[in-house]
């Protein structure tokens, strides 16, 4: 949400960055309150998240008037959004980054600038968030956020992070028995069969191994099994408080901010700047970040096409590869970059099991 | 050999217009670019709060010790 916050870059972010922390934390409880709202689909659907109040909504801001000419009908990213950028470990990074500017002049000292973002980014995301508001989904029963975070993408995807603790020890979170143990396999099968439609929708000599009914139904696999995960809201705060935050750390990376000038690692990619900060503070960045930062915003659409059920039916999936489509250009990125980061070939055959 | 795509069945070109209502409603602020003034942020009116009441001494909560 943070760069949708920001409206433009770099003059929007730089006068988001210098905002006091209630108000950009003000700024996501309006994000929920405003979200989109649409009662006829079902609890947990993209247009229906979640039915609980916001804090501006349970103060009756609506009726006040304190919603005017705000954007309507919100929707945030998926929660795969998070996950990805989270693989390039920008948050352990940047908290190292905190760390060194609170307790010493290691890295120098902070410009102005830098000094309003590194208070609104400990305020926000390395401490307890405030009470009552939507962000609050740490308590006594859940008190470490890492963990949450952990628990959330386990359930909706069965992943892990590909890092653990700092030394390497794997990170202890409670796991759940209902997570979607099916949709890697899931989804990478929907992608191999949507490649195939896509270099084959020209070709008119031989037959076309294109299978729309099968797309549908992975489609549709896809979609229940997530909003399995979402039955009656589920895991909606936490989708948007994940994503809220690490759309924070993207946005910050995405030019030469206060923080990236401050730490001397401008750069013309947000890989290259994460690549440079992350050796000044000692702890590497993933060595596929620009994967992750490239993939993140398409996968968050199309899963939630996905849960929207727009490719549900056979007679649109031709939607998802015809060439003058969006689909098939975010469709095409995920492909690549899933590809690179699993390790797997999503455009190679199927390999059967003799 | 290929050829030109005939016209796309209605099922396909809505869900191709529907993909693309999403991506603007998740659209980012690439560098440089004009923002739509409907998707615009404000922040909320904090500063806009009514002017207090004047005290007149009598409380909406009424003491436990009233009456006594």
């Amino acid at each position: 949400m943070f760069r949708r916050f920001a409206g433009s870059i770099p003059d929007g972010a730089r006068r988001l960055f210098r905002l006091h922390p209630f108000q950009l934390s003000a700024l996501l409880e309006l994000a929920w309150d405003l979200r989109a709202n649409d009662q006829a689909v079902i609890l947990g659907e993209p247009r229906h998240r979640s039915d609980l109040p916001g804090l501006f909504a349970a103060l009756g801001s609506a009726a006040a008037g304190g919603f005017r000419g705000q954007p309507t009908n919100v929707q945030w990213d998926h929660l795969i959004y998070a996950y990805m950028i989270e693989n390039t470990r920008v948050y352990d990074i940047f908290q190292r980054v905190i760390g060194e500017f609170v307790s010493g002049e290691r890295l120098g000292v902070p410009d102005p600038a830098s000094q309003h973002w590194l208070r609104n980014t400990e305020e926000l995301f390395y401490r307890e968030p405030p009470a009552f508001t939507i962000s609050a989904i740490t308590s006594y029963v859940r008190p470490d956020l890492d963990a949450i975070r952990r628990n959330s993408y386990q359930r909706m995807f069965d992943m892990e992070l590909n890092h653990g603790m700092d030394d390497n020890r794997p990170y202890t979170y409670p796991r759940a028995d209902a997570a979607n143990r099916t949709f890697v396999a899931t989804f990478e099968e929907f992608l191999r069969e949507v490649w195939i439609a896509i270099i084959s929708v020209r070709n008119e000599t031989g037959t076309n191994p294109t299978d729309n009914a099968k797309i549908a139904d992975l489609a549709d696999k896809l979609r229940d099994m997530l909003l399995a995960r979402r039955q009656n809201g589920n895991l909606s705060r936490e989708e948007h408080v994940f994503t809220a935050m690490m759309s924070w750390f993207h946005l910050t990376l995405e030019f030469n901010s206060p923080i990236v000038d401050t730490l001397r690692a401008q750069a013309p990619s947000p890989e290259q700047r994460l690549f440079k900060i992350a050796e000044r503070v000692g702890l590497p960045a993933h060595g596929l970040s620009k994967s992750f930062f490239d993939i993140a915003d398409p996968i968050s659409r199309i899963l939630i096409a996905i849960e929207k059920g727009l490719f549900a039916n056979v007679a649109a999936v031709p939607a998802l590869y015809t060439p003058t489509g969006a689909p098939v250009r975010d469709i095409g990125t995920i492909i690549t970059h899933w590809s690179v980061i699993s390790g797997r070939d999503m455009k190679a055959g199927k390999v059967a099991a003799s | 050999m290929t050829t030109d795509i005939p016209p796309l069945p209605d099922e396909v070109k809505e869900a191709i217009a529907a993909y693309d209502e999403l991506s603007k409603v998740l659209a980012v602020p690439g560098d440089g670019q004009e923002w739509p003034a409907d998707r615009t942020w404000h922040l909320p009116p904090f500063g806009a709060a009514q002017d207090p009441q004047p005290d007149t001494g009598e409380s909406e909560i009424p003491h436990e010790n009233e009456g006594a």
